[in-house]
């Protein structure tokens, strides 16, 4: 599903990722750890195009990274971001959000596809049409994690997806997310949890790779 | 129709007196503003005066090619005061500002010729060159505001732009709550100042009309078209800027030119 060889990113000389390599199988679910600084949003944002790396080779779905692929690439991803700060109104905005784009259309989820998969996250259906300003932090993160899972994307981009989650939500979370063999996860974090569920880790700090036996 | 009565140079020298009243209570108040008054009073004369000049010269000549380049002129010092206003780059903002400008003063211009004025001459300098004054001054506040909605929204919300991209938005859809926060802050103050018009302020034009002898009848036609005249330049001109900068201002992989805006 990805593959990076060789993939150094930085501006000038302040050099972020040092000839990083790592392949991702289909369906593996794997966590990127690492100290703050050590890369780990810069290697997320190159993945998705957001960086230009200064060199190394990128193929995501087996399409390498460039302007002809990144439509392609960015319609078969979804990404949570840590931060959900967006500008929206209410928790339906957020979750309906990415549906509003040509390329999602047809995927718009009915009442019940929403109540199934908000049931399988620990979420109430009542919190759609309350502000965003009411809601929690981990119920947003939830929303945003349900609005992902409803794109249908076969890889998903997840930064600190447990970060604002207490312990019943994040069980939640990893089974219904892990349960699921087609899908492959990329994620950052810092949880111990999510680290000892995930098939494979990489230490951006030590550079080092570890796969974890199941 | 009768013309204005002239004014003597002399009267309005003594006019001028008039500004001490200002004068008094900016510098009394510590405002700092007292050389930059002066200087603006100063410019606001001397471009006059030699507007004055010039206009009497061209109006004169009436001559389609130099009515052209005066416009043309015109067209390039705003396309400069815009992008100077809202802290772009010169180099990747000045093709789409001048195209946006030119092409809507093509069309609203034509149109108005066409439809409703009617003149005999179609580049008289008598109607040509004050009508395109007053739609590029109004292009010019309107843009200014709409561009740094746009660029300052943009940068602001730019997770809310990145989260659109990466789940499958195209450039276009990404943006568009920043083209509606834009158009939005642009149209408003053009709206407010329609709904009002005639109730509290009348309008320069139209002032300027009555003093010089017309009946108010024939003025508020005037301005009425100048009215719509006003506010369908303004904001095509900032929704054709938007859309040509905006195949100038990403790269390839849709992120912002980090050149394109000077403070970033």
């Amino acid at each position: 599903m990805i593959q990076v060889k060789n993939l150094v990113v930085g501006f000038e000389k302040d050099i972020v990722l040092n000839n990083l390599s790592f392949e991702v199988e289909k369906g593996a679910k794997v966590a990127i750890k690492g100290l703050s600084g050590s890369g780990k949003s810069t290697l997320l944002k190159t993945l998705m195009g957001f960086i230009i790396p200064q060199s190394g080779e990128i193929k995501i779905l087996g399409k390498p990274l460039h302007k002809n692929h990144i439509l392609y690439i960015r319609s078969n991803i979804a990404w949570l971001p840590q931060e959900l700060n967006l500008s929206l109104n209410n928790a339906r905005d957020l979750l309906i959000m990415p549906f509003s784009f040509a390329r999602n259309k047809a995927l718009t989820p009915d009442e019940k596809d929403i109540e199934s998969i908000f049931f399988d996250l620990g979420l109430e259906c009542n919190l759609l049409n309350k502000s965003l300003h009411e809601i929690s932090g981990g119920q947003k993160q939830r929303i945003a994690l349900a609005s992902c899972v409803l794109l249908k994307r076969p890889l998903l981009f997840l930064d600190e997806p447990t970060s604002a989650l207490d312990a019943i939500s994040k069980h939640k979370v990893i089974s219904y997310l892990f349960g699921n063999p087609e899908l492959t996860i990329l994620s950052l974090s810092h949880d111990e949890d999510w680290i000892r569920h995930s098939s494979l880790v990489i230490d951006l700090s030590s550079s080092e790779t570890r796969v974890n036996q199941p | 129709m009768n013309s204005a009565t002239d004014i003597d140079w002399f009267d309005l020298a003594v006019g001028y007196l008039l500004l001490v009243l200002p004068l008094w209570a900016i510098a009394y108040f510590r405002t700092g503003l007292v050389k930059d008054t002066l200087i603006a009073i100063a410019r606001m004369s001397v471009q006059l005066f030699l507007v004055g000049l010039y206009l009497e010269f061209i109006f004169k000549l009436n001559n389609i090619w130099i009515n052209m380049l005066w416009v043309l002129l015109m067209v390039l010092f705003a396309t400069y005061t815009i992008i100077g206003r809202s802290a772009l780059s010169y180099k990747i903002y000045w093709f789409p500002l001048f195209s946006a400008i030119a092409l809507s003063l093509i069309v609203v211009i034509g149109y108005c010729f066409i439809v409703i004025l009617k003149p005999d001459y179609f580049f008289e300098a008598r109607y040509l060159i004050p009508i395109a004054g007053m739609l590029l001054g109004n292009c010019i506040q309107s843009n200014i505001i709409g561009l740094n909605a746009y660029y300052s929204r943009l940068r602001e919300d730019q997770l809310l732009y990145y989260y659109a991209l990466a789940n499958g938005a195209t450039r276009e859809e990404a943006l568009i709550p920043f083209m509606r926060d834009a158009l939005r802050k642009a149209a408003n103050p053009a709206i407010a100042s329609m709904a009002v018009i005639g109730l509290v302020s009348l309008p320069g034009m139209m002032t300027g009309q009555i003093l010089g002898g017309s009946n108010p009848g024939v003025a508020i036609k005037y301005q009425i078209m100048i009215m719509i005249a006003i506010f369908t330049a303004s904001l095509l001109t900032v929704v054709l800027t938007i859309f040509i900068a905006n195949k100038f201002a990403f790269d390839d992989f849709d992120n912002f030119k980090s050149n394109a805006v000077k403070i970033l």
